[in-house]
């Protein structure tokens, strides 16, 4: 037999051996990923089973909850996420740590395979100790479920169980993927879970350093990392896709259950593909003699060394600058980043090197400090112009803003975020944004000077703009004053002009958005939940007072369901006429005292599919002006015979003077008081005879 | 058998083979010496195929060795330092060698049971001592039936009985299935037993690379004493490598032809002239000597 002939018959042999050892040498990964499942999906369904024959009330019962079990089997994919991310970089390094010791490398690479048939075989073998469970699982699930549902659940529960059989492979592909890709790039085996932890969170964690750091050099930068782009999302693949693989069944949803995002998932899945291929390119040019090195590539050395530093330098410059109190003061926050750039560096250089003696690399770090101090010297002297951006009123599609900015009283108008996207509503917060800056601008001698203070202002605003992007700021503690209420301009004159948009006022209370006849609410019967219009509205009042003096809570549940309709009609009748809902700049205000009353009246709407809640409210303050709505409470809830709504100012003057009834009865009951001195007599000593000694304090 | 022509490996800047070029003869056993660090093992592990070169060319019957599982298939290598699966007894890695080399001979494993009686070929191979790992290594690669048989340091921790038993298998190997042999050794005396060609490498280069007998040829040992106490003066073109003397009598190492040299040192009329073949190690350092490496006499 010619050696061609022998050698291609050796290279399905060869592939076949390796391929085989793998998944004989590293058994207990898939042993013990294996047994995690069992528990979770077979054992747990058997257990079920067993449970519910024993304390279920009848064989219908138990087969219903069994399909319904069967049914969310899926919702294991959440720890199934985790278990494929953990044990992606386990068989990752167990496949590849061949790679990591001259030793083995020499062994692995010498075999008669090309760099690719040995790759692909590693791969292979490693990608089958994760998917070859996953259908043993769903092999043994599956036939449980046969023996165990009704025929006529089959369907739906083998639908599920292949649904989570295709979307946990495809978790394990991806993650599996990603850690092989990283262990292309080291030959270290303690940096591959490192280097794989780090970069399936690297770009949130460099978006949320970037921010810091804006949030620090930028007065009302807001550092919403949370709010993060589509872009950061999508390249944070564990977030991502812990939001993809919820498995849930809205109440009100006819389809039954659904996967959040099965296109995130293919998506990732596919991503998985690309970085095998990748990794495979990345390991025919790898050289064999990086085994040891953290960094196995030389041309990904500058980039590491790079991306340490600037890592470092952000994140432990910003939290020194913080520790010390130094935050918001831009030289010293300058000079910290600067500072732990340089020690990045050579922490990076040191890692390379696998030494401590790296000094030697001072010019290359010199340059890194420089860049650094550069972008912080941008930031300071705010070269591109964040702080002082107002977007264009053309250019914004929406806004929100904080329901702080409408004021008081401090009702459901002024606890929930609004969203803006009328052109006239949008140019006045961009006004009261304009505002705001040059307010701060002209700082305390300027804007300030010689007013009285008089309010406090928290504005939060997030602009959507045309093309896509968003502009988020946060301006804390800005002072409104009273001189400036008719001064074009200030933020006092802005805000006016928002709090008396009655249109802006509506949808921040949301008498624009709820229709009674919408709300439904889900009962649960025969182990299922149903649709009910009747108690999906809830009203009460919150903060009457009653005729004994107390403030109470009075519920108007007697009037639920369609009743309530005469009672949203008075109060949007009262709204139109501008005798409900009015807001106020200043809490203490004359206007704010007489006008507002200490009562809230609350609706509450169960079930929001609109914005995907279980329950929303509208609390709206009542007026004494408010005649439709007080006239209904009236006659229908007993207002004036069993409470008042006393106003504002008739609370606090109230309330203040029963306190200090109160506290002064409080205070001296059950005392004795020395007659001569007034003094309250703590405690005697003494005898029948007369005290030997009185232990007193003075009253007051 | 083996080309390696100019071939250049640096590792972060230290140059480990600096245009090295070499050539082995199919049915050879080639001996690869050279001080620490001069690139031995880094040149077997070209040719075995696990290192590329930054340039130059290996290749085995002219075909490149890197990326080409077929000449792979026809060489087997006993490293330096030995790897074997975690757990893996000689058995199990018999396993494995049989998947992945096409010409492994299961009837040569079991005939050669008797070369190795003490290695337990179920026991892992972890737990066997170093003289045993590399007994066990040595029985493996015989097995592959290779065409070249690539060996770094191999009876470094065999006792002497078993490293004249290796030995004598590999010889039979050459002799009746014309295997190539490329060893690299630092024991020097043991090379001399059994290498027919040699190669001296020094900082990434081959210095000399010979048969042994064209090396041993090329340089002669003379002990020489003359009337007079002191050394005559010598032609110039006659190349002394060293010069050494105890009372009267001189030992002179001079690079040439034996009989030559002979016959000009008689013309200077010694009372003792006697002309001895130099060891393997003596010519490796006289002539790394003039490689600015030889033993210093350093007083502590």
């Amino acid at each position: 037999m010619n050696w061609e002939v022998r050698t291609m018959r050796s290279g399905t042999s060869c592939f076949n051996t390796v391929y085989r050892k793998n998944l004989t040498r590293f058994w207990p990964l898939w042993a013990v990923y294996g047994m995690v499942w069992i528990f979770i999906m077979p054992l747990n369904l058997l257990q079920r089973w067993l449970n519910g024959t024993r304390w279920m009330e009848g064989p219908e019962m138990l087969r219903q909850n069994m399909a319904e079990w069967a049914m969310q089997v899926p919702q294991n994919l959440i720890p199934g996420l985790c278990l494929a991310a953990a044990f992606g970089v386990f068989c990752a390094m167990a496949v590849f740590g061949y790679l990591y010791t001259t030793r083995s490398v020499c062994m692995m690479q010498a075999l008669p395979m090309n760099r690719r048939q040995l790759f692909t075989a590693q791969y292979l073998g490693g990608l089958s100790l994760l998917i070859l469970p996953n259908v043993v699982i769903a092999v043994l699930t599956a036939a449980l479920e046969l023996c165990l549902l009704p025929s006529a659940n089959w369907g739906t529960a083998l639908s599920a169980l292949g649904l989570w059989l295709a979307v946990q492979s495809g978790l394990c592909l991806f993650f599996y993927s990603f850690a092989v890709f990283c262990a292309m790039f080291t030959g270290n085996v303690l940096a591959l879970p490192v280097f794989y932890g780090i970069l399936n969170f690297l770009v949130v964690g460099v978006y949320m350093l970037v921010q810091g750091l804006m949030a620090e050099f930028f007065y009302g930068y807001s550092n919403r990392w949370w709010d993060s782009s589509p872009a950061v999302e999508w390249l944070t693949p564990f977030v991502k896709l812990m939001e993809a693989c919820v498995w849930s069944r809205p109440y009100w949803a006819d389809p039954g259950y659904q996967l959040r995002s099965p296109g995130a998932v293919a998506v990732y899945a596919a991503a998985g593909v690309v970085l095998a291929v990748l990794a495979v390119l990345v390991y025919q040019r790898r050289h064999a003699e990086s085994a040891g090195d953290v960094v196995a590539i030389p041309v990904v050395r500058p980039v590491f060394r790079c991306g340490v530093a600037f890592c470092t330098g952000l994140s432990m410059g910003i939290f020194t600058a913080v520790f010390f109190g130094w935050g918001s003061n831009g030289l010293p926050l300058t000079l910290l980043v600067v500072l732990w750039t340089a020690v990045g560096w050579f922490v990076a250089e040191m890692f390379l090197r696998r030494s401590f003696r790296v000094l030697g690399a001072w010019k290359g770090c010199l340059v890194m400090m420089a860049v650094s101090a550069l972008l912080c010297a941008g930031c300071m002297f705010d070269l591109f112009g964040v702080q002082s951006r107002v977007p264009a009123a053309d250019r914004v599609e929406s806004v929100t803003v904080s329901g702080s900015m409408l004021g008081y009283p401090s009702d459901g108008a002024s606890r929930e975020d609004l969203k803006l996207t009328g052109r006239t509503q949008v140019e006045k917060v961009i006004a009261l944004h304009q505002a705001v800056v040059d307010w701060h601008n002209a700082g305390e001698d300027g804007a300030n000077s010689g007013k009285n203070w008089a309010e406090s202002l928290r504005v939060e605003l997030t602009y959507r703009l045309r093309g896509g992007g968003t502009l988020s700021r946060s301006y804390y503690a800005v002072s409104v004053y009273e001189e400036d209420v008719d001064q074009p301009g200030t933020v006092a004159y802005a805000q006016r002009q928002l709090t008396e948009d009655r249109d802006i006022v509506a949808a921040a209370y949301g008498f624009d958005r709820y229709d009674l006849s919408q709300w439904i609410a889900e009962t649960w019967e025969g182990g299922t939940y149903h649709a009910d219009r009747d108690r999906g509205i809830n009203a009460y009042l919150d903060g009457v007072r009653t005729m004994e003096g107390a403030y109470n809570t009075v519920s108007l549940d007697g009037a639920a369901g369609e009743d309530l309709d005469g009672l949203w009609t008075a109060v949007l009748a009262d709204f139109k006429a501008g005798t409900l809902g009015r807001r106020y700049l200043f809490d203490s205000s004359d206007q704010r005292l007489d006008h507002t009353c200490r009562t809230d009246l609350v609706f509450e709407f169960r079930n929001d599919p609109e914005e995907g809640r279980s329950w929303t409210s509208v609390i709206v303050t009542l007026t004494p002006d408010a005649e439709n709505t007080l006239a209904w409470l009236r006659e229908n809830s007993g207002l004036g015979t069993d409470y008042t709504v006393p106003t504002y100012r008739q609370w606090t003057e109230g309330e203040y003077e029963d306190a200090a009834e109160k506290f002064y009865n409080d205070d001296t009951a059950g005392k004795t008081f020395d007659a001569a001195t007034g003094e309250e007599v703590l405690e005697t000593i003494g005898g029948a005879d007369g005290p030997t000694a009185v232990i007193t304090t003075t009253l007051g | 058998m083996i080309q390696v022509n100019n071939v250049v490996k640096t590792f972060d800047g230290f140059r480990a083979l600096d245009g090295l070029t070499m050539k082995v003869e199919r049915g050879s056993i080639y001996g690869l010496v050279g001080p620490n660090g001069s690139g031995k093992s880094t040149i077997l592990r070209h040719i075995t195929g696990v290192y590329r070169p930054d340039s130059g060319s290996v290749s085995v019957d002219g075909k490149p060795v890197y990326e080409n599982p077929e000449i792979k298939a026809r060489i087997a290598v006993i490293p330096d330092e030995l790897y074997y699966f975690n757990s893996a007894s000689t058995r199990d890695m018999m396993r494995f060698y049989r998947g992945t080399y096409p010409k492994f001979d299961m009837e040569r494993y079991e005939a050669l049971r008797k070369a190795f009686p003490e290695v337990d070929e179920k026991a892992p191979i972890r737990r066997l001592s170093k003289g045993m790992q590399k007994q066990s290594a040595f029985w493996l690669a015989l097995c592959c039936n290779p065409e070249l048989l690539v060996l770094d340091e191999p009876v470094d921790g065999l006792d002497p009985v078993m490293r004249r038993q290796v030995w004598s298998l590999l010889m039979g190997d050459v002799a009746q299935r014309g295997t190539t042999v490329l060893v690299s050794s630092h024991n020097l005396r043991e090379l001399e037993d059994v290498c027919d060609h040699v190669g001296i490498l020094s900082h990434g280069k081959v210095l000399l690379e010979r048969s042994l007998t064209d090396l041993q040829d090329n340089v002669v040992k003379l002990q020489v004493a003359f009337n007079q106490p002191e050394l005559p003066q010598l032609p110039k073109d006659m190349n002394i490598l060293h010069i050494g003397q105890l009372g009267r009598v001189y030992t002179l190492i001079v690079r040439g032809n034996p009989s030559e040299i002979k016959s000009r040192m008689a013309a200077y009329s010694p009372i003792l002239l006697e002309a001895l073949p130099l060891s393997l190690e003596e010519i490796f350092i006289y002539e790394l000597g003039g490689e600015d490496y030889a033993v210093r006499d350093i007083v502590l």
